[in-house]
């Protein structure tokens, strides 16, 4: 780190770009934040940099580190923008992309329709090729063909060609021989294929992740060289580098050719932050809770280490890439309240999203939301939203939940208001609930860290529904995710399925092979990037299973797997952690590895405290006094309203109260204490005797 | 909790079915619970009301009609302590609907009290019975279908009865699968237990039991206001064919007679076909399953199942008929009888709801293969169901190859299947012009072609229209038929039987199953030009005017 060097965090939002600058010399830091350009994509971005950069008084050629999250790749497959792709797949099998699962997307909802298809059956061409299970050459490709179906699909038009085939995870002979083809023969066509972007077997999910893939590749690719060179036109010499699905960083270099690794960049940012406050307070078992307008994310870090998955979809497509496990729940601040016709309360899961808006934005929004309830109750304060920038209108809010559920239930607006704020808490708190069961684990046992506009005002609420018993809000919760990137690291992920069983006298070595294969393309991905093999830390995993079953359990090794010794680890941990997930283990059973994961990362240098100064004591006493509702308390209680910059490491308060700062408002119900830590963190606690 | 308690109390409980299933799903062994989450869970009072199910398969709607009544007969209620759980399948009895559908039942005490049951079901791989998987659409009664088990007490007071689980397992041709499923499901109806028990502390009994009465009368309220802003007061009638019995040639009708009155539906069965001498026959649940299913498509999708949705509909189907057989008649298949049911009532319901009509759909068509695999030296058993096309839908084409109506399960991947059997598949596709031609086409079947490559394996089949085919809807043309065929194209080609058990397969066998396709919505002359262009040049259909139903070659 050079002394006059800073480094900038970005996050790119639906509606606003928040910016993290941190100087390495004297560890300030900076924050700035500017609406989003959803149709000019680069446009804030940029923006923002030379923005922050002029008011901390920087320049381009001193910027050591630029991380950003980039949604360019989501938003064109959300919409359906992507570029005119076609596929070469074996004969017998175009219609698998169609065909999928054969599952219908609502079980009830007969009208629902499965996902538009990404390639039009036209554009779907078949190859006489096959592999066998074993890897074994059945037929070897006809290249001819392969170059017959390309020029047809060049002739449809065509900008990118995805290619797979059956067993191609077993070996990928044919696809290489039929890659290398297209490649020779049309240059300038982006091309993907199977075992590149996702060497692991069930053909439907890794076909559907391929075409995803070149789909996004042509778009993606303009839009990096394009911000590549603004970034330049600022004098940053350095890289910039986006935000992968698993929680680093990748340089553009191969982002552009794996679009497909940033699909679920965009809550990362937050669980980085997250990962890096429970490691700095040594708390390792942690729940991320981000809150927004429409919906909340939550991630559970365990052991320190947020949990991963390999299998995600979006808008109904399956997508196999390694993603940060964050579970998105349709629950937000413009969360609809409803009644039903039986006269039931309902809260979501339609969203007033930004445009209308809750109620009391004015903007034509009628339908009451939680926002809405919040400003009924007094919790939020209608001119004081994002430091003064967003005023509401409390009449509007009293009207439209008058209207739709006071009058229909025959309650006050206050009474309907705190129906809806409790329904929404407890319906939140069921599905961190159910996202905990569903990974065998239970709430209690960790912290409730919240973030994101609205995860403060309701984190003790849905805390005390689940039974947490401590709740962190870090300093800066409104721009942690830009902060959050600060943190990460440059990381590569592959995989590999090669189903091998333990018993089999050559089990080691074939074991050997694919780590060995591993390793080769971890390395060429770094090289791509700029990186040095040497400079990676290597993590592995093994998802495993008995011989029978058919589904794995994954495993992490620090050694590599082929190591007899390390073997020995994971087959013991493998039991454990059945044992833990299932109830039972098999000892006198032998495994089956199944797909072997390597993660290679690039320690990026950083600060410590990324945490933000704490404020001045002095301005503590300066308290206004506001009424807040509170069900606890029986209504309307005058409650101390307390600025979050005035509170410093130490200083405690106790509920009821709200804290006020520019980017989020904390609601401590009475019966709960918050107190700040080294680390300028809120550390929510209830009381004993209410629990 | 004191503004929106009945609220609060609705969403908690369907909540916490959700958290059983969710435990009950990881916790499982068997592929059938794990993969392919064919189970369900639910809470139900004292009085035997259901008051929360969650479920993905919907033939398991109706899991807990007859649960409570039926343990409590054989268990005094001053006899139930804490910690005793209840074990039973008989679909004659507590009417799960088949007998591979085993229910645990624990009774949930608060204060010294029993306020209800908490419940898991799931399917178990195998019950015993005749052939492996329990299930075939050949068996002449029960009896050939599996152990029969009335409510038993596997737990008495927290301690396991070994010998009446040992019993059970026994029966079973996967012990292994069948414990660990039913520890899973133990581990479910524990995690019902102690929600419950949370918000009846929460609540205090007297409250809850009151805001229970109100959420009933609530979705009640809820669901007979769909009914009359959905569907038009009258009587509609709807009438489909089951190819075969199983064992004759022999048709077997389905009718449904529906009576929309307001904000009720009445159903009467009384026009199906009588019950048959195979295992096709539907117990008395499994059909109001089915209609449960239709009347949540005709109402609101999302709607919560309980006791409140029940009340909004009265079914009745003479005893000994297709739709509410008489013990011992076999019912293990019952799901293709239901399938077609499922569309004679959907074809009665649209024309109550036209906004909703559906035309028929193409039926799942399924095998069992079996036999020993000299390369992995093991006996295998694979067991499948493909699907076909759905019906053209009033505002839609019908979905290509989609699971329907009472079944949702996903198909086996392909490396997965090559990996663990001896097959090869030689292709999965598109039928083009399977689906009924229409304003809005049916959807099409698919065909997959499986190469044997073992000696002496054995398949065993199921279906449903290879006879009669999905009909068109308002103008509509008809779905293709279904088929399996041996060896297409070569000499020896021939049709397999609908539904047989053990028919010989010999290693280089080449087995084709065609699935159907949906029938047609509305005349195809108001089909958009631009539509009918993209199907041609995507190959979906051929060009030209509507050529009728491919023949099944």
């Amino acid at each position: 780190m050079s002394a006059m060097s800073v480094r900038i965090g970005v996050d790119v939002g639906g509606t606003f770009t928040d910016l993290f600058l941190v100087e390495n010399a004297t560890g300030r830091t900076h924050r700035h934040k500017l609406p989003s350009t959803p149709r000019r994509p680069t446009e804030a971005l940029i923006e923002g940099v030379r923005q922050i950069l002029a008011n901390a008084g920087f320049e381009g050629g001193d910027v050591e580190f630029l991380g950003l999250g980039t949604t360019v790749s989501t938003n064109e497959l959300l919409e359906r923008k992507g570029a005119l792709t076609g596929l070469i797949t074996t004969r017998g099998f175009r219609d698998l992309l169609e065909i999928g699962r054969q599952s219908r997307p609502h079980v009830y909802d007969l009208f629902a329709s499965k996902p538009a298809v990404l390639v039009e059956r036209r554009r779907r061409l078949e190859v006489t090729e096959r592999i066998d299970f074993d890897g074994s050459v059945l037929r070897p490709v006809d290249t001819e063909e392969v170059r017959e179906a390309a020029a047809e699909l060049v002739r449809q038009g065509v900008k990118s060609i995805a290619i797979c085939f059956v067993n191609a995870y077993a070996n990928p002979e044919n696809e290489i021989a039929a890659a290398t083809a297209i490649r020779q023969g049309w240059p300038d066509l982006y091309v993907s294929v199977s075992h590149e972007i996702s060497p692991e077997f069930r053909e439907f999910e890794r076909l559907s992740s391929v075409v995803v893939n070149s789909y996004l590749m042509p778009g993606t690719d303009t839009y990096l060289q394009e911000f590549e060179h603004q970034v330049k036109t600022l004098g940053i010499r350095q890289q910039p580098l986006f935000m992968n699905s698993a929680g680093g960083v990748m340089a553009p270099s191969l982002a552009a050719q794996r679009p497909i690794d940033t699909l679920f960049s965009g809550p990362s940012g937050g669980v980085s932050a997250a990962r890096h406050i429970a490691d700095q307070i040594d708390t390792p078992d942690l729940i991320t809770f981000d809150m927004g307008g429409t919906s909340t994310d939550v991630c559970m870090i365990r052991g320190g280490e947020p949990e991963m998955t390999h299998n995600r979809s979006i808008d109904g497509v399956p997508i196999r890439a390694t993603a940060l496990d964050v579970h998105t729940v349709g629950a937000g601040g413009s969360s609809i309240a409803w009644i039903d016709a039986g006269g039931l309360l309902h809260v979501g899961p339609e969203s007033a999203g930004a445009q209308p808006g809750p109620a009391c934005y004015g903007r034509g929004g009628e339908n009451p939301t939680v926002t809405d309830a919040n400003i009924v109750l007094g919790r939020l304060h209608p001119q004081h939203l994002l430091g003064g920038r967003l005023q509401v209108d409390p009449a509007l809010a009293r009207a439209a939940i008058q209207d739709k559920i006071a009058g229909p239930k025959g309650m006050s607006v206050e009474e309907a208001a705190a129906a809806i704020l409790e329904l929404s808490n407890h319906n939140i708190a069921q599905a961190v609930r159910y996202v905990s069961v569903e990974r065998g684990l239970d709430p209690q046992d960790f912290m409730l860290m919240a973030f994101g506009g609205a995860g403060p005002l309701h984190a003790a609420f849905v805390a005390r529904e689940l039974g947490i018993r401590r709740v962190l809000i870090p300093g800066s919760p409104g721009v942690l995710c830009a902060m959050g990137v600060l943190t990460k690291d440059v990381r590569v992920d592959s995989s590999r399925t090669r189903i091998l069983d333990e018993r089999s006298d050559k089990f080691l070595d074939q074991l050997r092979w694919v780590v060995d294969e591993l390793d080769e393309t971890a390395e060429r991905s770094l090289t791509l990037q700029g990186y040095k093999r040497q400079a990676a830390r290597l993590e592995y995993s093994a998802d495993l299973r008995y011989v029978g079953q058919n589904y794995e359990i994954n495993i992490r090794s620090a050694a590599p797997p082929s190591d007899a010794k390390a073997w020995a680890d994971m087959r013991q941990a493998f039991h454990a952690a059945h044992k833990r997930q299932y109830g039972y283990a098999s000892l006198d059973k032998p495994l089956q590895m199944v797909t072997v994961r390597l993660t290679a990362v690039v320690p990026i240098e950083r600060p410590d405290n990324l945490g933000g100064a704490a404020g001045d004591a002095e301005n503590l006493t300066e308290q206004a006094n506001r009424r807040v509702f509170f069900a606890e308390s029986g209504g309307f209680v005058s409650t101390p309203v307390v600025q979050r910059d005035a509170l410093t490491q130490g200083n405690s308060v106790a509920g009821p109260a709200i804290i006020e700062q520019m980017d989020t408002t904390t609601i401590l119900p009475p019966g709960f204490t918050a107190s700040v830590d080294d680390h300028n963190n809120l550390i929510i606690t209830q009381s004993e005797e209410s629990l | 909790m004191r503004y929106a308690q009945v609220e609060i109390i609705a969403s908690a409980l369907e909540a916490t079915t959700r958290e059983m299933n969710a435990t009950l799903v990881r916790t499982a062994f068997s592929p059938n619970v794990k993969e392919r989450a064919d189970c369900s869970t639910a809470l139900t009072d004292m009085q035997g009301r259901t008051l929360a199910l969650f479920t993905n398969a919907p033939a398991h709607l109706g899991a807990t009609l007859r649960l409570v009544p039926e343990i409590l007969k054989r268990f005094p209620l001053e006899t139930i302590r804490p910690g005793d759980a209840f074990l039973a399948n008989d679909p004659y009895i507590v009417g799960v609907t088949h007998l591979n559908d085993c229910t645990v039942a624990a009774p949930i005490f608060v204060e010294g009290e029993a306020v209800g049951f908490s419940v898991a079901v799931a399917h178990h791989s195998d019950v015993g019975g005749r052939v492996p998987g329990s299930e075939a659409g050949d068996s002449n009664s029960i009896y050939q279908e599996g152990i029969r088990i009335p409510p038993v007490q596997i737990y008495r007071a927290g301690e396991r009865r070994n010998d009446i689980i040992e019993l059970f397992l026994l029966n079973s041709r996967t012990p292994h699968f069948g414990e660990g499923d039913l520890l899973a499901q133990m581990a479910a109806a524990d995690r019902g237990i102690q929600r419950v028990q949370e918000l009846f502390g929460r609540v205090g009994t007297a409250a809850m039991l009151e805001r229970i009465d109100e959420m009933l009368a609530a979705a009640e309220a809820r669901t007979r206001h769909q009914i009359r802003a959905n569907l038009k007061p009258g009587r509609y009638s709807a009438e489909d064919w089951l190819d075969e019995d199983g064992i004759s040639d022999n048709p077997i009708k389905l009718a449904a007679d529906v009576t929309i009155e307001d904000g009720h539906i009445h159903i009467d069965l009384s026009r199906c076909g009588k019950q048959v001498a195979s295992g096709k026959n539907m117990p008395w649940t499994h059909t109001l399953s089915t209609v449960y299913y239709c009347l949540k498509v005709f109402t609101e999708p999302n709607q919560p199942i309980n006791e409140g949705l029940y009340r909004c509909v009265t079914v009745i189907a003479p005893e000994g008929s297709i739709a509410n057989c008489r013990a011992p008649a076999g019912v293990s298949s019952r799901g293709l009888t239901s399938m077609i049911l499922a569309d004679c009532l959907i074809a009665a319901l649209g024309q109550a709801a036209p906004q909703r009509a559906l035309a028929p759909s193409g039926t799942y068509q399924g095998i069992i293969l079996s036999g020993y695999d000299p390369v992995r030296s093991r006996y295998f058993i694979d067991y499948e169901n493909f699907s076909g096309g759905q019906g053209g839908r009033v505002s839609a084409d019908g979905m290509d190859a989609v699971q329907l109506h009472i079944t949702n399960t996903s198909n086996l991947p392909i490396e997965s299947m090559e990996a663990e059997f001896p097959v090869r598949v030689e292709r999965y596709e598109l039928l083009p012009d399977t689906g009924g031609r229409g304003k809005y086409r049916g959807g099409l079947g698919v065909v997959r072609d499986l190469r044997i490559l073992a000696e002496d394996l054995n398949v065993a089949t199921r279906s449903a229209r290879q006879k009669f085919p999905a009909a068109g809807m308002a103008g509509g043309d008809p779905g293709s038929l279904g088929a399996f065929i041996l060896n297409p194209g070569a000499e020896d080609e021939r049709r397999l039987p609908s539904t047989k058990s053990e028919i010989a397969l010999a290693k280089g066998d080449l087995l084709r199953i065609l699935t159907p396709g949906g029938g047609g919505f509305g005349p195809e002359s108001e089909r958009d030009p631009n539509r009918l262009a993209h199907d041609i040049a995507d190959g979906k259909i051929s060009g030209g005017s509507a050529a009728g139903t491919r023949s099944a070659a």
